[in-house]
């Protein structure tokens, strides 16, 4: 079907830019679970809980999703502090089908707490729901501004995570947890930064799928379906991994849906994905 | 002097004992056969069934339950059920209980409400899903079901003999929306997208057939994925055939998801049509200006007014759910209310409570209640004489554009471009 240059310009970048939206959503599962050892299951819920905070500033205050994600990534890394102080310490001590079962537990809570007091309805934000037209394609305006919003933030943290001291901390944790416990670093601190980190941007990404997407309470194993598939093709714990990995996917899905059918793309992403962890972890 | 002959003849005295006896008789007969008051049965008919107070379908679930209770106050309001062979008026008693959305639980429910609870009659729980698990058991006892809340075809093909039932099938759901167009346009051509679920499948089978048949052509029948969080390669593949009309969905959030797409995308169709979403004001809210000229059908909206035969008429239903729950009624609750309705018009015609007679009953009923009419096609027990309209969102309110002769609001076509 792809017939026309036009077409697949449109179809590359309709997978460009949901990708990155994929991309970015991973960036805190990858973090925590790479840098904790914790395989975060509410990470879905948490988004979703982001999405409904943005929801309630639009129609609460009128706040665009523009002004909202810097803030949802504020809310996020405060959470993510006291969640470390409170929870993450101990889970990170304990057999790890505990913090399983606990992230499962704060996923069914967040769900239903959100049903409870929003209700069950789908909600989505109305704002600048129009297209722009670049060269022969057409694109959506809130899902070019969602992209530029990725795109800073992703440059942000990739920043401090490989020009900053700190950063460097973070990542000799990931490498080798003995190693930079040896050489003096605070994995304690380490850890409560990255979960504020990885919460904040977890929070970040949920605003900006209230921007281009509607959802509902139980829209959050979507997303972490997503999340998962992405983390495991980029690499556990690596954020460039898992952003290039969100692209490849998106780009991906969009081909399949134009040349055969969308049907099947959820599983051409997954068969990739099969495949991408038979050749590169299979020959450890 | 002779006594016997100044007094009656043996013959007069055989006579008058005769007409004596005659007449007590014919008297005593009279008395006997004189209909004796109706008394008020010592137990109550038992309508049970499960329904979703939890789970994915708590929603509907309740507003159908809610319905269903009202009925139940109608009823026993005007005295119960009468069932001529006894004589007797019937208080109706609901035995529910909650399924959690789970066709395990309707499993086990729906064996306990037969076996144990041994209900008089059977209700469907909500959902095709849930209907058809409960179809089977409803099937294997001979008990009578009531199917409301579900429309799938599948559940009236597989041979089932003590089914009714009282939505409008799945597979007529579009076909309002292809005669639309029809209407409006020779030789048109329709995309038809559905999200892959039991429901909206036969929802798009349905819709094509009846396209087909009329000479429309099917530029594109595709299904798109449960979780899809990005409708733009279907919507990128319809945008390079150039269709008059979109029709199909499945559900909520993929729904406010197309029509975002599509408007994004630059598609602009002269029709599009979705099949739940649109008639939720949440629609409206998530999408504003977006969602002008999208269509979508119902199976009930308040406005309507029938001529009916039985039961409430529209206004007396809206005020009385209102007193009682403290809000409005969706179509759900309307059928919940009217499958009760149609389970007392069949006892009332059987004149029995026996499951056999009462879906006997069923095959030349015909009713028009406040929901609208109500006839199955006895072979199968699926609905054929209930009738969808068509709504069309016009500058954020919810009109009933289709058929011509209940539309509150003229239709606007074609749908304005973004």
């Amino acid at each position: 079907m792809v017939t026309s240059p036009d077409i697949f310009l449109q179809t590359l970048l309709n997978g460009f830019l949901i990708g990155a939206v994929y991309g970015v959503a991973a960036i805190g599962l990858s973090l925590v679970w790479g840098v904790l050892g914790l395989v975060n299951l509410s990470h879905g819920a948490l988004l979703i809980a982001a999405a409904y905070i943005t929801f309630l500033l639009y129609v609460g205050l009128g706040a665009p999703p523009l002004v909202s994600a810097p803030l949802a990534f504020l809310i996020g890394a405060a959470a993510g502090l006291l969640f470390y102080k409170g929870f993450g310490k101990r889970l990170t001590s304990t057999d790890p089908s505990y913090s399983l079962l606990f992230f499962f537990g704060l996923a069914l809570f967040l769900t239903n707490t959100i049903l409870n007091l929003l209700g069950p309805d789908v909600r989505g934000i109305p704002w600048l729901i129009e297209s722009a037209a670049l060269g022969p394609v057409s694109v959506s305006v809130a899902r070019l501004i969602s992209f530029g919003l990725v795109g800073v933030s992703f440059i942000t943290l990739y920043l401090f995570i490989n020009k900053t001291f700190y950063g460097k901390a973070i990542r000799a944790v990931v490498a080798n947890r003995l190693g930079a416990v040896t050489a003096g670093i605070d994995v304690q601190w380490v850890f409560a930064v990255c979960t504020s980190i990885g919460f904040g941007i977890t929070f970040f990404s949920g605003s900006l799928v209230a921007l281009v997407n509607p959802f509902t309470p139980s829209s959050g194993d979507g997303y972490l379906m997503y999340a998962f598939a992405t983390v495991v093709l980029g690499g556990v714990g690596s954020i460039v991994g898992a952003f290039l990995a969100g692209i490849l996917l998106g780009i991906v899905e969009s081909f399949v849906g134009v040349l055969f059918t969308q049907g099947v793309s959820p599983a051409v992403a997954f068969i990739t994905l099969v495949l991408v962890i038979l050749f590169r972890y299979g020959r450890r | 002097m002779k006594i016997g002959k100044t007094g009656l003849s043996k013959a007069a005295l055989v006579a008058v004992v005769a007409v004596v006896l005659v007449v007590g008789a014919v008297a005593a007969v009279l008395v006997l056969s004189q209909p004796s008051q109706p008394t008020v049965a010592e137990r109550p008919l038992t309508v049970g069934f499960s329904i979703s107070i939890s789970g994915d379908f708590s929603v509907p679930g309740k507003k159908q339950l809610e319905g269903i209770e009202l009925w139940k106050d109608y009823v026993n309001g005007r005295g119960g059920i009468f069932v001529k062979d006894e004589n007797k008026y019937y208080k109706v008693e609901l035995k529910y209980y909650d399924d959690k959305s789970s066709k395990d639980e309707v499993i086990r429910l729906y064996e306990k409400l037969i076996n144990e609870d041994k209900v008089d009659v059977l209700l469907s729980p909500y959902s095709s899903t849930l209907a058809l698990t409960a179809a089977g058991i409803s099937e294997k006892y001979g008990r009578l079901m009531i199917v409301v809340g579900a429309n799938s075809d599948t559940i009236f093909k597989q041979g089932y003999r003590y089914i009714v039932g009282t939505y409008t099938p799945a597979s007529k759901m579009l076909t309002q929306a292809i005669d639309v167009i029809l209407k409006h346009k020779q030789s048109p051509s329709v995309a038809i997208i559905y999200k892959d679920d039991a429901f909206a499948k036969s929802v798009a089978e349905g819709a094509k057939a009846y396209a087909e048949q009329k000479g429309v052509r099917v530029l594109a029948f595709e299904m798109y994925p449960r979780d899809a969080k990005d409708l733009s390669p279907i919507l990128t593949k319809i945008k390079g055939v150039q269709v008059d009309a979109i029709l199909g969905g499945g559900h909520y959030e993929d729904e406010v998801l197309l029509v975002r797409q599509a408007k994004e995308l630059g598609i602009n169709p002269e029709v599009m049509a979705l099949l739940v979403s649109p008639s939720l004001p949440a629609f409206y809210d998530a999408l504003k200006e977006a969602s002008q000229g999208i269509l979508a059908p119902s199976h009930w909206e308040p406005q309507l007014k029938y001529q009916i035969t039985i039961g409430p008429t529209a206004d007396e239903f809206l005020s009385s759910f209102r007193a009682k729950w403290g809000s409005d009624p969706s179509y759900h609750s309307a059928a919940g209310f009217a499958a009760g309705l149609y389970l007392q018009a069949a006892i009332e015609k059987a004149g029995t409570l026996k499951n056999d007679a009462l879906r006997k009953a069923f095959n030349d009923l015909d009713i028009v209640t406040f929901y609208g009419r109500l006839k199955i096609d006895p072979a199968t027990g699926n609905q054929v004489g209930h009738e969808l309209v068509l709504l069309q969102w016009q500058s954020g309110r919810k009109e009933v554009v289709w058929p011509e002769n209940v539309a509150t609001s003229r239709i606007i076509y074609p749908k304005p471009s973004w």
